[in-house]
């Protein structure tokens, strides 16, 4: 029989490895300093971001948004979109012991994630399938195989890079380890 | 370094043609069962929805599961199931003017149906994506749609074709246009007991 493949979810990833990511560090936790609304760095299971980046404010964080615009273009070339552009660019910091609920990016057609400082232990990303396959599908499968999964588990590690679409539920595990898990996340849309 | 691209929890359609299944046999059959049976309502408006039919009933059926037996069995290994047993089979009379709503086959793990007898408007099945991209997704350049930004996709209904689909797809039959009758056997596949 001829089988057909739709509705994928679609994760792309890759290495952006050419990023002065102690300049980002830096910049990550300056921003950490100015935002004292948002709860302090440190406190419990509370995992802190930073309100939008003004992408001219840091040439490392340029660069990076430079590198997301080319394999955003690519990416819409694939799947048959017009081109998308940047909706928002924000800094997380994730403090031993801290975790990400499970989230959608609404409304954003593209979503993803580039690590600056992270290693195993401080947390992966899990994305979980909202298809319907997951109330159908046996409880227990031999072969694990990308139809038969009900979440599918990516390491999070310096210089990663994850894109995804916005509807694509996930969760970032506790950060077990003893240092903060950097990370920069954005959104892409129409 | 370059972008790896990696697809998870698709929703395959496997698309086929029964040729070994008497359809003549089959279409008595269907049609005797209707006479004698209101049958059931339950995605069907306007058309004739039988009762689960058993083994032994009708020789036509029993080739088909035999069919469908050996299929799901490929299917299954190729997406690192466990061995699948027909759960449910019953068959679908759709005359002029005849839909099937939005549905799926929640409690099954793969569903299809087979077509008996049927040709061009006579109501294809659309397939819906079934996560939330329709909330997100804008309208494609050219209005040129992909496995990945499409909200429906659609299978002609042919005599013979069969198509097999994870029972968690939502999908439709449009509306029979045509004065002759649309015929077709649906199916439920799920966990064998002692699997």
């Amino acid at each position: 029989m001829r089988d057909e493949v739709w509705f994928p979810y679609v994760i792309w990833n890759s290495t952006i490895d050419d990023l002065d990511n102690d300049n980002l560090k830096s910049y990550v936790y300056q921003k950490v300093d100015e935002e004292k609304i948002n709860p302090p760095l440190g406190k419990p299971n509370q995992p802190w971001h930073s309100i939008d980046l003004i992408v001219e404010e840091n040439i490392e964080v340029k660069k990076l948004v430079d590198r997301l615009n080319e394999k955003m273009y690519t990416i819409c070339e694939d799947v048959g979109l017009h081109p998308v552009q940047l909706y928002d660019i924000w800094a997380n910091v994730n403090p031993p012991g801290v975790s990400n609920q499970l989230h959608a990016h609404i409304p954003s057609i593209f979503s993803g994630v580039y690590y600056l400082d992270a290693e195993q232990g401080q947390g992966d990303i899990i994305f979980e399938r909202n298809d319907g396959g997951e109330t159908c599908l046996p409880v227990l499968v031999k072969e694990p195989s990308p139809f038969n999964q009900k979440s599918i588990t990516y390491k999070s590690e310096t210089d990663l890079c994850y894109i995804f679409p916005g509807w694509f539920k996930h969760r970032v595990t506790e950060n077990t380890s003893k240092k903060d898990r950097l990370s920069i996340s954005f959104n892409y849309g129409a | 370094m370059p972008l790896h691209t990696e697809l998870w929890f698709p929703s395959p359609i496997w698309s086929g043609k029964f040729f070994n299944v008497d359809n003549d046999v089959l279409k008595k059959f269907a049609y005797e069962q209707k006479e004698r049976d209101t049958g059931v309502a339950i995605s069907n408006v306007g058309g004739w929805q039988s009762r689960a039919i058993g083994k032994g009933f009708c020789t036509s059926i029993d080739q088909l599961v035999d069919n469908l037996d050996r299929e799901f069995n490929e299917v299954s290994k190729q997406v690192g199931l466990p061995q699948l047993e027909v759960y449910n089979i019953w068959i679908n009379i759709n005359p002029k003017g005849a839909v099937n709503l939005t549905h799926d086959h929640m409690g099954a793990v793969m569903s299809g149906v087979y077509y008996v007898q049927a040709e061009k408007g006579n109501g294809n099945i659309k397939f819906e994506r079934p996560d939330d991209a329709r909330y997100y997704l804008p309208t494609p350049p050219d209005n040129k749609w992909t496995y990945f930004n499409t909200q429906v996709c659609e299978y002609a209904s042919l005599t013979n074709a069969v198509y097999l689909f994870p029972a968690w797809l939502p999908h439709r039959v449009e509306q029979n246009l045509i004065d002759k009758d649309r015929i077709s056997v649906s199916f439920n596949y799920g966990m064998k007991n002692n699997a």
